[in-house]
């Protein structure tokens, strides 16, 4: 059983010619019933679900239409759980399983988990190494094209060899990364009188590492026209390329592969010549995804040097589950000033603040958050669970149409002080949600301005908002460094041992305080001999 | 508050009443997921309010502590703080009385509790409780009692109950003259622990004060007891208690004990036992509950129950899923929660769909077959029911077992 093909349709823009190789498109791509407008967003799952969104949340959050779920943490049985879900109608089982309806949502799978860093065993010939919660797992490409047969996603992530070992990465290695990826993609694509089907969506992993050569050799062993036995294994189609229905790139592994090689760093351009390395002899108008990306700045200026299609949502539920709420949109809010990119909710300044998460803008601002966060909606009263025919949840409540009252700033600073899992739920449905407001507004300016007030805005952008990156050179942490910061004191504050814990910080606190308290008498009353008494930086005197 | 009782069952002393307080209706006998700090735990009001529930518990201890009166004062009250429009009903912090007991020292003025950090000392009077609510603003707040462990005997358990009644009169002081009388309606707590003796001058004292209390709880139980013991107190309250006055029975939330209690004259009861066995991985059914971290439930692509309203099961969420993500996502908390809440007011929904129709005594003979058919019957819970003329025994095979029965569900493999 295949899946139905995808299509990929670019408009056609004033600003930008269609046929351009690297130049920012609107797009729209049709999964049977399912159009995702491009620029445009896939969420992140882990073990099959969208982190702290329950089903109910993940329909709230409108901006979820394409979810991506790595496959490895289903290695921890054999065989994997999801290859054993009966058929239900016509449903791929993958579907079934996770209980998103195929023509609601855009599925698809990859091994591994995008945003896994961890250093793992290393790839051989015959097989890619997975994580699970059983350990390291081997796969073979075999194994895989069986599950991905047996799930029928609607996108299959095709095995690729990515090293997860400690760089620098060999020429030799590259060689090898290249060579299986592109074996594996044949043996995905195969569809000799022994299979019973060819997945029909399949996705590439571009590899090659930080080598712009490397690269640009896997991108033409995927246009190279094949012959003999290798053309028979994948006919009818002349080269692998035809069986490659969009392009992905791992920002993972990418960084990690720059940062190993002497001389380079992960910066923009790095990373964009890179990525047109790969693109540079591949037909433009498949869709181009980026897994990974490290915020909306990098997202921008992807779209605008490279003409990349889909983010997914790594960064933004990661602000999520630290405490981060978003708060920027595209064309940026008109402020005095730099800004952060979001709010740490942690932070004691919003104790009393009742304004929503994206709150106290001036009116000539773009519009309100419409995430469930901060315009929640009651559920109709006909849908209302009735447990008894007394229960009348409709009588006494006045019905409207519009929103309830938006959840605070400072109820949020509450919900994750207390540790409450709804503090996370709220926030990722917020996040996915301005993520999904921030492509909207990028589409609207590419389709409809000239060229340059996209690039205005980009600036505009970059002038308004401060960059979540590494800069070492950075003084002070940033938002998210300082949300994660205090995130961990929050973890560290529960569990066994924690009055202990708690006790020993209460202490040194107040014998610093004392410290000082004595220190400024010292000075002001002028004590004869009064000398500068060191202190250590745990409070305690140093003899 | 408008309450109304508009049904009884002819066999037990169960009722169907409506409840009507500031933030709307409620049906009763109803059970009470529990917000312990604002918050359902995983789950947003827009959420909780769809699964049919109207009236939730907020702990007035821990919301003292964190937000703290002044930021729910600023706020308007935690119904605007939370964004929970319905009804609510605050406990008075009695309860950590037992729960923290390592840092609590009783006296006459209050509870005083010392901070385990650095030794302050707080203290909780019945008038700052009745005042910590009032800035709270549920609907229906509980008078601070002196509250003794279950099992604790000797003569401070009759101290305990003696200064109960003397803290409810305060606390009715604190509330009438703070002109909250109309806005929030005050509860009393019958004390006494195990001993009818002691329980019985705490109802002479109570009923005494029923033109100023709204409605009456029964306290100090669910603590360990025997189930034996527990229900003959539970009887011997809601006997004496006013038909015309809720009854609320506290820190009830297994469905057997529920069901007991309503058959006995109960008409509320929360518990933390549903919400936070879902976060355990265990999801509740008329059958059982089922654990679903054990390896059994891996490869069952059928939901928890095909017959559950719940999202949860209505969505067709299979037993696999759950096993694969419970414990190790929120999501899954989250999933649990939300059908161990509706199952709770199902079970609840049931009887008093039952006792309208008036065959709450077969609803009965139903679920203890359904639940306990392949166990057998608690002695407890046969016994109690007699007390109201039902004989769960009566044409059955089923037998009796002795103990406290609660179910749980074990792995294959042990």
């Amino acid at each position: 059983m295949s899946s139905p093909s995808l299509s990929f349709e670019i408009s056609s823009s004033e600003a930008y010619p269609h046929d351009s190789r690297f130049a920012p498109r609107v797009a729209k791509l049709l999964i049977r019933k399912v159009a995702i407008d491009t620029p445009g967003l896939l969420a992140c799952t882990s073990r099959g679900v969208v982190p702290h969104l329950s089903r109910d949340n993940v329909i709230r959050t409108k901006g979820i239409r394409w979810i991506h779920v790595p496959f490895e943490t289903f290695l921890e049985h054999k065989p994997p759980v999801p290859t054993l879900q009966p058929q239900q109608g016509q449903s791929p089982k993958i579907n079934s399983f996770l209980r998103f309806p195929e023509d609601e949502y855009v599925l698809s799978m990859s091994l591994r988990d995008p945003a896994d860093r961890r250093e793992m065993p290393a790839n051989t010939n015959v097989y890619v190494t997975a994580n699970c919660i059983r350990g390291v797992k081997k796969v073979t490409p075999s194994d895989w094209r069986s599950y991905m047969i047996s799930c029928n996603p609607d996108i299959i992530f095709s095995l690729s060899d990515i090293p997860f070992t400690t760089p620098p990465y060999s020429q030799k290695r590259l060689t090898k990364s290249i060579e299986r990826s592109a074996l594996w993609l044949a043996h995905m694509l195969h569809s000799g009188p022994d299979s019973t089907s060819t997945p029909s969506n399949v996705f590439v992993q571009m590899v090659g590492g930080a080598s712009a050569p490397a690269r640009t050799t896997f991108a033409e062993s995927l246009v190279e026209v094949l012959h003999g036995k290798e053309a028979d294994a994948i006919q009818p189609r002349k080269c692998l390329d035809e069986g490659v229905a969009g392009y992905a790139f791992d920002m993972v592994p990418l960084r990690l592969a720059i940062e190993g090689v002497q001389g380079l760093s992960p910066n923009h351009s790095t990373i964009v010549s890179l990525i047109q390395a790969s693109l540079l002899v591949l037909p433009p108008n498949k869709p181009r995804l980026v897994t990974s990306a490290r915020g909306p700045h990098e997202m921008l200026l992807l779209i605008r040097e490279v003409g990349i299609d889909l983010f997914d949502t790594y960064w933004a539920q990661r602000a999520a589950n630290i405490g981060v709420a978003l708060d920027f949109s595209f064309p940026a809010h008109i402020v005095t000033g730099k800004r952060d990119l979001g709010h740490n909710l942690y932070d004691t300044k919003y104790t009393r603040d009742f304004t929503s998460m994206m709150g106290n803008h001036d009116k000539d601002s773009p519009g309100i958050c419409l995430c469930a966060a901060c315009s929640p909606y009651s559920t109709p009263s006909p849908e209302i669970l009735r447990h008894s025919s007394m229960d009348e949840p409709d009588k006494h409540r006045d019905s409207s149409d519009s929103p309830n009252p938006p959840y605070t700033k400072a109820f949020l600073h509450h919900l994750l002080h207390t540790h409450e899992m709804s503090a996370h739920s709220l926030l990722a449905l917020h996040n996915i949600t301005v993520m999904d407001a921030f492509f909207a507004g990028i589409r609207g300016l590419i389709s409809h301005n000239s060229a340059s007030i996209f690039e205005a805005e980009i600036r505009r952008f970059f002038e308004t908002y401060m960059e979540d990156t590494d800069d070492m050179s950075r003084m002070e942490p940033n938002v998210f460094e300082r949300a994660e910061k205090a995130w961990g004191e929050v973890e560290l504050l529960r569990g066994k041992g924690r009055i202990a814990r708690e006790t020993e910080r209460v202490k040194a606190e107040s014998a610093v305080a004392a410290n000082e308290v004595l220190k400024k008498e010292m000075e002001e009353k002028g004590a004869e001999g009064a000398v500068n008494v060191p202190l250590a930086s745990n409070g305690e005197v140093m003899m | 508050m408008e309450f109304q009782v508009i049904h009884k069952c002819p066999t037990t002393r169960a009722r169907v009443s409506r409840m009507v307080l500031a933030h709307g209706e409620t049906v009763l006998p109803t059970f009470m997921p529990v917000a312990t700090q604002a918050a359902i735990k995983g789950l947003t009001p827009e959420q909780v309010e769809s699964l049919g529930i109207s009236l939730i518990l907020n702990n007035t201890y821990h919301l003292n502590l964190r937000p703290g009166v002044d930021v729910l004062k600023v706020a308007g009250g935690a119904h605007l703080f939370e964004g929970w429009r319905h009804n609510m009903l605050t406990d008075s912090g009695g309860f950590q009385l037992v729960s923290l007991s390592k840092f609590t020292t009783i006296t006459e003025e209050g509870a005083v509790f010392s901070s385990p950090f650095n030794g302050e000392s707080t203290i909780l009077t019945p008038e700052e409780s009745i005042s910590i609510q009032h800035a709270i603003g549920a609907d229906i707040i509980m008078q601070l009692d002196d509250v003794v462990p279950s099992l604790l005997q000797g003569p401070r358990v009759e101290e305990a109950m003696k200064r109960s009644i003397r803290w409810l009169d305060r606390c009715i002081q604190q509330h009438e003259s703070a002109g909250r009388k109309d806005a929030q309606n005050l509860f009393a707590i019958v004390q006494g622990g195990l001993d009818p003796n002691l329980r019985d001058k705490c109802l002479d004292g109570m009923l005494e004060r029923k033109d100023r209390v709204s409605g009456y709880a029964i306290g100090g139980l669910s603590g360990g007891e025997e189930k034996d013991v527990f229900w003959k107190i539970i009887k011997q309250c809601a006997d004496r208690l006013p038909e015309d006055r809720p009854r609320y029975a506290m820190g009830i939330g297994f469905a057997e004990d529920l069901l007991v209690c309503i058959a006995l004259g109960i008409d509320m009861a929360d518990c933390v036992f549903p919400t936070r066995t879902a976060r355990f991985g265990v999801a509740l059914t008329h059958t059982g509950p089922i654990n679903l971290k054990l390896g059994k439930h891996a490869k069952d692509f059928d939901p928890i129950d095909s017959t559950c309203p719940c999202p949860t099961c209505k969505d067709g969420t299979s037993r696999a899923l759950l096993h694969h993500i419970v414990t190790h996502e929120t999501t899954a908390a989250h999933a649990l929660t939300i059908h161990n809440i509706v199952f709770q007011a199902q079970v609840m929904g049931r009887a008093r769909e039952a006792i309208i129709a008036g065959t709450f005594p077969d609803y009965l003979l139903s679920f203890f077959a359904g639940y306990f058919g392949d166990r057998g019957y608690p002695e407890w819970c046969v016994a109690a029911l007699r007390s109201v003329n039902v004989d769960l025994l009566q044409n059955s095979k089923t037998p009796m077992v002795p103990g406290g029965g609660a179910k749980w569900e074990y792995s294959d493999a042990a």
